[in-house]
């Protein structure tokens, strides 16, 4: 889960699960599985995580997060902008 | 070519609002931060010799809604359609802005892309190829940096030379599904409206938009569509292992994630160390501390800076009014004389000054992109209420200005959170009701419990919102916050004088004649008398709940015209000198009253827009009766103190 990364860690996203309407949304923001993402910054308390996918930083609230599910990979294959 | 009319769409944050603003002459509000723009406007332009109307939308990142602004943008595009359409498109978050040129491409509608921020781009070491990015589409790409109007001439000009030709972009979802979406097309082709593209209808159909799906509904639809629509479905289905209307947003993305690969390199370039850590520092726990120390340093800067200018204009008001001293016998003629002088002391020594003041420094804020990475601290903390991060914008905006803040509810997903937060935001002390918090309480009783009474009424607002949210049930339809965040961008002075002008211009041209006249009429109603009748009237009532005399109820009903006049007719009625009629606790106890007691005539009428009658009506009730136990319980304390 995307909830388990710590920050400056990269992963591919594997399953998002979650409503359709919402992972429409999801997928237009580039959130969708084989994207690519590095966990920037966690919010105190469990907050909101912020990651870098396609060059802009996004914030994602902790219970979305949740239902992202991912897979970690090697940070050298990120080409981080 | 008279009658062209262009439409202005693009991802939130991307320069919508400036490009239009710099074509029209027309201010809308411009700031660094997503979801400022939610209403589309619509205006006349002449520009180099060409006519024109232009629409501001709200920004949107796809053309699949969630909030109501982006329901209304989208409503909009589909029902008033534009000749053309400007994709203001923002040159470093390209992934995104393909995606919705990709989404507009197929609304059949020709169009242009404005690769605006470029200059950012370049700054970020991106070397986009536009006339790839054109070949590639099918549709003008032209890089442009709106802030200083580079590229708008040939923007303009591509759009004029696109207007009647029927010129498409690539359809690029289309393969594969083709034969599946044109099944269904030929069906609805029938009956759709001309007005509507039947193309685009059909895809729709396959994404499962609802909004398509009723419209469809509405009309005299052939009983096979539904029918036909599963079949097609279910072959997408079979044959690709996805849900059609996953796929075709799966296909959109990646498209776009292909197409950014093919026209962008990324240059190393080293960012700024300042910009770095301050970005580092604003979203760690070290931000929760910051954002307070912003927040009030803006508050303390209005009240300082504000009280000094007071001094000074009444200083030389006093001057002046020595060295024109009048000796008038006639009563009349010198109520009116005095009412006038009273009222343009009060206005422009107090009223001008401080709603100028706070506009000016909070658009600093406003425009640098700090309040974007406060959301992103704040946001869990929302979510307790049952709100989300999205509301924080609303609700600060509410400390200027509650009319535009409950307008901006709209960014909000679902009823029940944007009535929430504007039940909130009417409680929030907006710069009106700040003159009044700086002209009784920080002059006569001192700027520290100026401040205990922010604080005071942020822990009401917070409690409100808690008790509120959890009885209609909040939790239930919250739905969590993702937002692009938008790079730190060094405010502009010019910029903030223009936003400050506009946010405040109010004062000048509405608020200062009604009190010019106001204050005389009262002026005369005083030596006629008719006050002191008044005051018999209304004084058991108020000296029995809350000890005031009665006739504050006078500054009331002028407070709720506008929560400014609560203090100037209070100021000019008692000579300037409120502390030889009033005692310090009887200050306190009338100011948090008016802090609380009913959202003014502007903003009621905004809330009739935005909620109808019933909602409204329950706003003004909780209005009414937290002012009522506040002031109450404040007056019952203060007796038994002293
Ligand atoms: N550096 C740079 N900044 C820009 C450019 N165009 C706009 N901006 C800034 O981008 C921010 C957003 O601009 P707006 O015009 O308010 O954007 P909008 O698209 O109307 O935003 P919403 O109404 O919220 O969707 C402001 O801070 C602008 O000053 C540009 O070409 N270059
Ligand atoms: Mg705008």
């Amino acid at each position: 889960m995307l909830t388990h990364l710590d920050e400056g860690k990269v992963a591919i996203i594997k399953k998002v699960n979650l409503d359709n309407h919402t992972k429409k949304r999801l997928t237009a923001l580039g959130l969708l599985p084989s994207s690519r993402l590095k966990v920037l910054k966690i919010a105190p308390f469990k907050g909101d995580i912020l990651v870098d996918v396609g060059g802009r930083p996004l914030a994602i609230s902790h219970d979305v997060a949740e239902k992202i599910s991912v897979e970690e990979v090697e940070w050298k294959e990120f080409e981080s902008v | 070519m008279e009658g062209i009319r262009i439409g202005l769409i693009g991802s939130p944050n991307s320069g919508k609002s400036t490009i239009f603003n710099n074509l029209t002459g027309f201010y809308q509000i411009v700031g660094n931060w997503p979801g400022k723009t939610v209403e589309t406007v619509e205006r006349v332009v002449k520009f180099k010799g060409r006519h024109f109307s232009l629409i501001d939308f709200p920004g949107t990142h796809t053309l699949t809604p969630t909030s109501m602004e982006e329901e209304i943008a989208r409503q909009y595009m589909i029902e008033n359609r534009p000749n053309v359409i400007i994709q203001v498109a923002s040159a470093i978050d390209l992934e995104r802005s393909i995606y919705l040129t990709l989404e507009l491409i197929e609304l059949g509608i020709p169009i242009v892309v404005a690769l605006n921020q470029f200059d950012e781009a370049i700054k970020q070491g991106f070397e986009i190829d536009a006339e790839k990015l054109s070949e590639i589409l099918g549709v003008p790409v032209i890089p442009t940096v709106a802030i200083r109007g580079e590229g708008i001439d040939k923007l303009v000009g591509k759009a004029f030379d696109l207007a009647h030709s029927k010129s498409k972009g690539k359809m690029m979802v289309y393969e594969d599904i083709g034969p599946q979406i044109n099944k269904v097309m030929d069906i609805i082709k029938e009956f759709l409206p001309d007005r509507y593209p039947s193309e685009w209808f059909a895809l729709k159909l396959f994404e499962e938009d609802s909004w398509v799906a009723k419209k469809i509904g509405e009309l005299d639809v052939k009983s096979t569509l539904k029918s036909v629509l599963e079949e097609e479905k279910a072959s997408i289905e079979k044959s690709t292992g996805f849900q059609s209307s996953l796929l075709i947003v799966n296909k959109r993305r990646l498209i776009a994630e292909r197409i950014v690969n093919e026209v962008r390199k990324i240059k190393p370039v080293s960012r700024s160390k300042l910009i770095e850590s301050l970005d580092s520092l604003s979203t760690s726990s070290y931000g929760y501390p910051l954002l307070a120390v912003v927040i009030a340093t803006v508050f303390v800067a209005t009240l300082g800076v504000g009280l000094l200018f007071r001094n000074m204009i009444s200083y030389l008001f006093f001057g002046l009014s020595n060295y024109f001293a009048f000796n008038i016998a006639n009563p009349l003629l010198s109520a009116i004389l005095s009412g006038i002088q009273l009222s343009l002391l009060v206005g422009l020594s107090f009223i001008i000054p401080v709603v100028f003041l706070f506009h000016f420094f909070f658009s600093f804020l406003d425009d640098s992109g700090y309040l974007p990475r406060a959301v992103f601290l704040i946001d869990k903390a929302m979510r307790r209420i049952g709100l989300n991060g999205k509301a924080f914008m609303p609700l600060l905006l509410g400390y200027g200005c509650n009319v535009p803040a409950c307008v901006t509810c709209r960014v909000l997903e679902g009823e029940k959170q944007r009535f929430v937060t504007a039940l909130m935001i009417t409680l929030i002390p907006c710069a009106s009701r700040m003159i009044i918090i700086c002209g009784l309480i920080a002059i006569y009783i001192g700027t520290v419990t100026s401040l205990a009474i922010y604080l005071f009424n942020l822990f009401v607002v917070l409690l409100i919102g808690m008790i509120v949210g959890w009885s209609v049930d909040l939790h239930c339809e919250s739905t969590g916050l993702v937002m692009v965040l938008p790079p730190y961008r060094a405010p502009l002075i010019k910029n903030a004088l223009r936003k400050t002008w506009a946010r405040a211009k109010d004062f000048v041209y509405l608020a200062m004649p009604i009190i010019i006249i106001g204050t005389v009429f009262l002026k005369i109603l005083e030596i006629a008398g008719i006050m002191r009748h008044l005051n018999v009237l209304f004084d058991p009532l108020f000296v029995g709940i809350f000890g005031l005399p009665g006739y504050v109820l006078s500054f009331l009903l002028f407070g709720a015209i506008r929560k400014e006049f609560a203090l100037v007719f209070l100021m000019t009625t008692l000579n300037g000198n409120p502390l030889s009629y009033l005692s310090p606790n009887q200050i306190i106890v009338f100011t948090l009253i008016t802090l609380f007691y009913i959202p003014c005539v502007a903003t009621l009428t905004t809330l009739l827009r935005e909620f109808r009658l019933n909602r409204t009506l329950i706003i003004v009730g909780i209005n009414l009766l937290i002012a009522v136990i506040i002031g109450f319980s404040a007056h019952v304390i203060f007796s038994l103190i002293s």
